[in-house]
């Protein structure tokens, strides 16, 4: 199953901040493997 | 089925395997590798939007919650008794002009300073012509001090400023001629409220007579009225989802406090029996009673703190055949002294006026010392009659007011009234209050007897000496709450009011139909919001 799926307005809403919360580490995770990386390209 | 986290993980691990599997041991793969990351953060990002939007949609709703409109009529109604002496039954025109609040901050002049002075004098002029008495600088005429100093203070209030550097000036050169110059005004604006009394009850009277009219009621009703808006307004508002929810945002309230297993163990304190012994009748019961304890340790609480009060008050009463008609009569000898102080001070004038021609100066000089010193000793032994006809005032009232019959609610209504008196026994009893504080318990004081919830005090006679904790226990246990004699104790009481307290909030929580999950949302929601707000 795709997240685009998963109908946002019928989570409850610990659901809905717990999905915030976990998409919102992700891209962190993300965001410091991108500098990382343009560091070690150097 | 999967649940939407669980959704959300697989979708992370399979683009985790992805990114894992790509190659990073050139530079042209590095870059490879940072373009498809990027790739993958766009979509996450837009993924993230929408979640923000739900939230922000949730949060809007939530938001729309409004306070129940009938609030607002009620407040309305309430305002309406603003202009109403709510203590009026036992008090005088001089207190309804609020002249003894103003002239106690004068009375009391070294503990405030010349700003504060002249603002109450300001205000007790207004307050004059409020009432149809329109004072000029000539009716300050108690001393040739207070009549130079008011001179200029008129002067200066046409100007629009009382606290002027020349105010300033002129107090200071008076005050070194007669350090009493705060007194002389005092004492003066005291005089023309007995000038005056008359025309100033009849404009009370008058004015009275219009707001309750207004108000639809009489003076016997209007107090009943007024608690009877005041304990709706508090029964609508306590239920209320808005204030409820507000109560929550401004940390008010904590919504780890009512989660169910955290009332129970309130529950717990007050119960006599495990809370899974009661059926659900029993318990609404209980609930019931508890918002009643509520109302009951709060008069109880506020009754043990005011004692003192009551008290002082008592005192007097059982001397009460000393002090009948103390009042008139000392009214009486105050008028006496004062019509002589009139001619001394006119004496004092005439002598002024001839002061400049040469052929009187040395004469009039000595004169205008003699009569000064004449001046000050009157207003002085005057000035101890005026503090004594405020305690005869108070005093008369109780004899005449109070009889074996009255409850502590009537004693205390009657003290309410007269605020000399409960700022001199507020000071008896805490001699080192700082001002403010002073002002503040007169204010809580008032606010206690003007309650809707007195139902120990006025069921209790000043002569009778009932236990009243054993009253409100035995009550309470009747009901399945188990409160005891030292649960009551003023020590401990503060502690059972807020047990009560949280019992009573999530009885209104629950009757508000406001949703705790949705309270818990929207505080984590709002965090989310404002942190995202303050990064762009």
């Amino acid at each position: 199953m795709e997240i685009s799926e998963i109908n946002l307005s019928k989570i409850t809403n610990e659901e809905l901040l717990s999905i915030y919360n976990r998409t919102k580490e992700y891209i962190d995770f993300l965001e410091n493997e991108i500098k990382t990386n343009e560091v070690e390209k150097k | 089925m999967s649940s939407p986290i669980e959704i959300l993980n697989e979708k992370i691990d399979t683009d985790k395997e992805i990114l894992a599997v790509l190659p990073k041991n050139t530079k042209k793969n590095v870059e490879a590798y940072i373009k498809k990351v990027q790739e993958i953060k766009i979509n996450y990002e837009k993924y993230l939007g929408s979640i923000l939007g739900e939230i922000q949609e949730r949060v809007n709703k939530i938001n729309e919650i409004k306070v129940n409109p009938e609030i607002k009529e009620v407040e309305e109604d309430l305002e309406k008794f603003n202009n109403l002496d709510l203590l009026g039954i036992g008090n005088t025109s001089y207190e309804k002009m609020k002249l003894d609040e103003l002239l106690f901050i004068l009375r009391r002049f070294y503990k405030n300073n010349l700003e504060q002075v002249n603002n109450n004098i300001l205000a007790c002029i207004r307050r004059f012509a409020e009432v149809g008495v329109d004072l000029k600088p000539e009716d300050f005429n108690y001393s040739p001090f207070a009549r130079r100093y008011m001179k200029t203070f008129f002067r200066e209030y046409k100007k629009g400023d009382v606290n002027s550097q020349t105010m300033k000036d002129t107090f200071e050169k008076l005050y070194w001629e007669c350090s009493d110059i705060i007194v002389h005004i005092e004492l003066n604006i005291r005089y023309l409220y007995l000038k005056h009394e008359k025309a100033i009850d009849k404009h009370f009277a008058n004015e009275n007579k219009l707001i309750l009219k207004d108000l639809e009621t009489s003076d016997r009703e209007y107090l009943e009225k007024y608690r009877t808006l005041k304990a709706k307004l508090d029964d609508l508002k306590g239920p209320d989802k808005k204030l409820i929810l507000d109560k929550f945002l401004n940390k008010e309230m904590d919504p780890k406090d009512y989660e169910p297993i955290a009332i129970d163990k309130q529950f717990e304190k007050v119960l006599s029996q495990p809370i899974d012994t009661y059926v659900k009748t029993e318990l609404n019961d209980i609930k019931e009673n508890i918002v009643k304890l509520s109302k009951t340790l709060e008069e109880y609480q506020n009754y043990l703190k005011y004692k003192f009060v009551f008290n002082d008050l008592l005192k007097i009463y059982k001397e009460k055949d000393k002090y009948k008609n103390g009042y008139e009569r000392q009214k009486k000898e105050i008028q006496k002294l004062e019509s002589k102080l009139v001619k001394t001070n006119r004496k004092y004038e005439k002598t002024d006026r001839f002061k400049e021609m040469i052929f009187f100066k040395k004469n009039s000089d000595e004169k205008l010392k003699t009569l000064t010193i004449d001046i000050n000793n009157q207003i002085l032994s005057i000035k101890e009659l005026y503090r004594k006809i405020d305690d005869d005032k108070v005093y008369d009232k109780i004899a005449t007011m109070l009889t074996d019959n009255s409850t502590i609610y009537d004693a205390l209504f009657l003290a309410g009234s007269f605020y000399t008196f409960l700022v001199e026994s507020i000071i008896k009893e805490f001699p080192d209050i700082p001002e403010k504080e002073i002002n503040e318990n007169v204010a809580k004081i008032r606010e206690f007897i003007t309650s809707p919830y007195i139902t120990i005090i006025n069921n209790v006679t000043i002569k009778e000496d009932k236990d009243m904790a054993l009253m409100i226990k035995d009550k309470y246990n009747l009901f399945n709450i188990n409160i005891t004699k030292a649960d009551l104790e003023e020590s401990s009481i503060g502690a059972l009011i807020n047990t009560v307290e949280q019992l009573v909030n999530a009885y209104n929580l629950e009757n508000s139909g406001l949703d705790l999950e949705d309270v818990k949302f929207i505080l984590k929601a709002n965090k989310i919001l404002e942190e995202i707000n303050k990064n762009s």
